[in-house]
């Protein structure tokens, strides 16, 4: 038997009654997330044929098993948010991937990005990113899925459902896309609406850059965020023809790493205002 | 003034009171609650068995021995249950007789007999400040004193229409509690047309709060109004107590009547009741639950908590199908509990706190400083602003479904405890 520990008192589910939404606040964040990924994943099973799925069962056991190991070691309950991060890896990997590189980079992704830290919401990376920017660091010969114009209007439900339910702040959207379109046109490229619904991007911002366990928990910080996601975006893109999964990775995994730093200045920001409000 | 909130949540709830004003069945048993007083270490004045007039002094606070808690009926002392390290559990009484206790209401109220014809007559408990949310201390003054003259609570009591009842007695409430603060008295209520009119001048002002829960808690109104501090100490008080004292004013006796709002899944015919303070809530619902009874709580689905007895600033009463969630729908539920035991159980900062959360304070931070236990940092957020009702809503949109509203409260004590 796994001992739970139970850190905090619970309140019951007593406002839930009946209410407006009833099963979708009881539903695991995770659950949410990967009926949000769903649609995108079909369109990627059917234009990538079955070697995919080896590649994406293959994370989604390296994941599992790590998760499992965590948790044994730990005596906490088994967490299930590992598998939309396998899934997430794998929707970013072409069908040509050789199995051990998946295997090590899911392995590196998981550990490094999350269960060092203690699980999913106590770190401030995404597993799935730090994954990937694992195999863009270690096989440069490797190139990610070039994600096709079909998966974008497979994300738009994704993205409505996400934002719906608190997962993916509209404001954090917004300023992406803002970020984006400022840098095209300072940096003068072409097209800048191309680079907005560039299927890569589109993607990396809902599915990896606007985990809110990887993205500040302020709103002034998700404003930051979002630009400073949308402006790296588009600066790691500037030498290749367009924007590409591998640079809204990067991107992402940057933004990432400022994110915590962005919600201090936030946070500073809060209280100096307050403690000049209070005399 | 003025106020409109955005953000925050009014939780849908079928239920909701009828605006018709009923009386309450015939209520046998009375309590004073021991969780209406948190910490507090009592001095009892009466024995199990003894006769008490209404507005006799039951027990007093050990440390502030001017603060008395009387009881509101007349009748006999039941029980007195004492709970965890002696501190009070419940002290019951059987109503019986309409004997009270008379006082002598100041012809000329000033700050001092004021305070002393409050304190004497167990009015005193009504007031409570803020930061850290307990009763008034009787030796200080406030920089100002808050009438929370309405509800956003999920199925709660109409004020404009109880306000309409009582126009005189809540007129005569505030003609004497404006002499308990140098500075101004704020009326904070809704934008109802039912209102009654009001006189103010430049102590009394009026203010409006509109928008969706928590745009009536006493919390809200402090923030945006005066907020307090370390450095500043605000009272608020409900608009019932207010009535309460406006009647003792006028007829020299405690008033202990309460128009609470009876409501909620399991309620046959929800409407407004005029009870008492501390009514036995099986007494108060016999007979309108649906068919099987129900889970009846004191205070709202939000906020409330399962109890015998009507909390002392509670004015309703919710009754929820037995288990909740859990069996109130079928499969559906039961594969949704199942699902539950899945879901995260740290803090994910998603979006849907600051949703809930129009004062500002940034919630996730606060609630990341609350859970690991870093007082500092939370005072610097602004808990000292806050109560355990501003909580509710954060906890209701947690995914992990962590009580803030626990944290808040030992954040507090350690911190008074410090200071």
């Amino acid at each position: 038997m796994i001992e739970k520990r139970e850190p905090h008192a619970r309140t019951e589910y007593r406002t839930e009654y009946w209410s407006a939404a009833p099963g979708l606040r009881c539903l695991p964040l995770d659950c949410v997330t990967l009926l949000a990924a769903l649609p995108v994943l079909g369109v990627a099973l059917f234009e990538r044929g079955a070697r995919w799925l080896v590649v994406l069962t293959a994370s989604v056991l390296v994941i599992v098993a790590w998760q499992a190991l965590f948790a044994v070691v730990r005596r906490r309950p088994w967490p299930t948010d590992g598998i939309v991060a396998a899934l997430l890896v794998a929707l970013m990997l072409p069908s040509s991937m050789p199995l051990w590189q998946v295997a090590l980079a899911a392995s590196f992704g998981i550990v490094a990005g999350q269960e060092i830290f203690g699980g999913r919401g106590l770190g401030f990376l995404n597993p799935a990113v730090v994954a990937l920017t694992f195999l863009i660091f270690s096989f440069p010969e490797v190139e990610l899925q070039r994600l096709s114009p079909a998966t974008v209007v497979a994300a738009a439900p994704g993205a409505a459902l996400l934002t719906a339910a608190g997962l993916c702040s509209w404001r954090m959207l917004v300023a992406a896309v803002a970020g984006v379109l400022i840098a095209a046109i300072a940096t003068g490229m072409p097209a800048p609406f191309n680079a907005v619904f560039a299927a890569g991007f589109v993607l990396g911002l809902v599915f990896l850059a606007a985990d809110p366990a990887a993205a500040p928990s302020t709103n002034p910080g998700r404003w930051m965020y979002g630009l400073i996601f949308g402006v790296l975006t588009v600066i790691f893109a500037t030498k290749a023809p367009g924007v590409h999964t591998e640079h809204v990775v990067m991107a992402a995994l940057l933004s990432s790493v400022f994110a915590p730093l962005i919600d201090v200045v936030a946070i500073r920001f809060n209280v100096e205002r307050r403690r000049r409000r209070h005399g | 003034m003025h106020f409109t909130i955005k953000r925050g949540l009014d939780i849908p709830l079928p239920g909701a009171p009828a605006q018709m004003l009923r009386n309450s069945p015939r209520i046998e048993a009375v309590a004073l609650q021991g969780s209406d007083c948190a910490g507090l270490r009592p001095q009892f004045c009466v024995e199990e068995g003894e006769e008490v007039s209404a507005g006799q002094a039951l027990f007093v606070d050990r440390r502030r021995p001017e603060i008395q808690f009387v009881a509101p009926v007349s009748g006999s002392v039941i029980a007195v249950n004492r709970g965890h390290r002696r501190l009070l559990d419940s002290i019951v009484l059987r109503a019986a007789g309409e004997r009270f206790r008379a006082f002598d209401p100041p012809g000329r109220p000033d700050a001092s007999n004021v305070r002393a014809l409050l304190l004497e007559s167990g009015q005193w408990p009504a007031l409570r400040s803020r930061p850290f949310e307990r009763i008034a201390d009787p030796d200080s003054v406030p920089a100002a004193l808050f009438v929370t003259a309405m509800t956003t609570e999920p199925l709660g009591v109409n004020a404009a229409a109880v306000l309409r009842e009582e126009k005189g007695a809540f007129a005569a409430g505030i003609a004497a509690i404006r002499h308990l603060t140098p500075g101004p008295l704020f009326v904070c209520r809704g934008t109802d047309r039912d209102y009654p009119a009001f006189e103010t001048d430049e102590q009394v002002r009026v203010v409006e709060f509109r928008g969706p829960h928590p745009a009536g808690l006493p919390g809200t109104h402090i923030h945006f109004l005066l907020p307090a501090g370390r450095q500043r100490k605000v009272w608020h008080i409900g608009f019932q107590d207010v009535i309460a004292i406006g009647h003792l004013m006028q007829t020299g006796r405690i008033s202990a009547e309460r128009i609470v709002s009876v409501g909620g899944p399991a309620v046959q015919s929800p409407a407004l009741v005029r009870t008492c303070l501390g009514a036995d809530l099986m007494d108060l619902t016999a007979g309108i639950l649906s068919d099987g009874g129900g889970d009846v709580l004191s205070g709202s689905a939000l906020s409330g908590r399962s109890s015998r007895y009507l909390g002392r600033y509670h004015t309703q009463v919710t009754a929820l199908p037995h288990g909740h969630v859990r069996t109130g729908q079928g499969l559906v539920a039961r594969a949704l509990m199942l699902l539950a035991r899945f879901q995260t159980r740290s803090i994910i900062p998603i979006s849907a706190y600051d949703d809930v959360m129009p004062l500002d304070i940034l919630p996730v931070p606060l609630m990341r400083a609350l859970s690991v236990g870093d007082v500092e940092t939370a005072e610097q957020l602004g808990c000292l602003e806050l109560a355990e009702d501003d909580m509710r809503l954060l906890s209701h949109v947690c995914p992990a479904r962590i009580d803030y509203a626990a944290l808040l409260r030992r954040a507090l004590e350690q911190i008074e405890a410090q200071s």
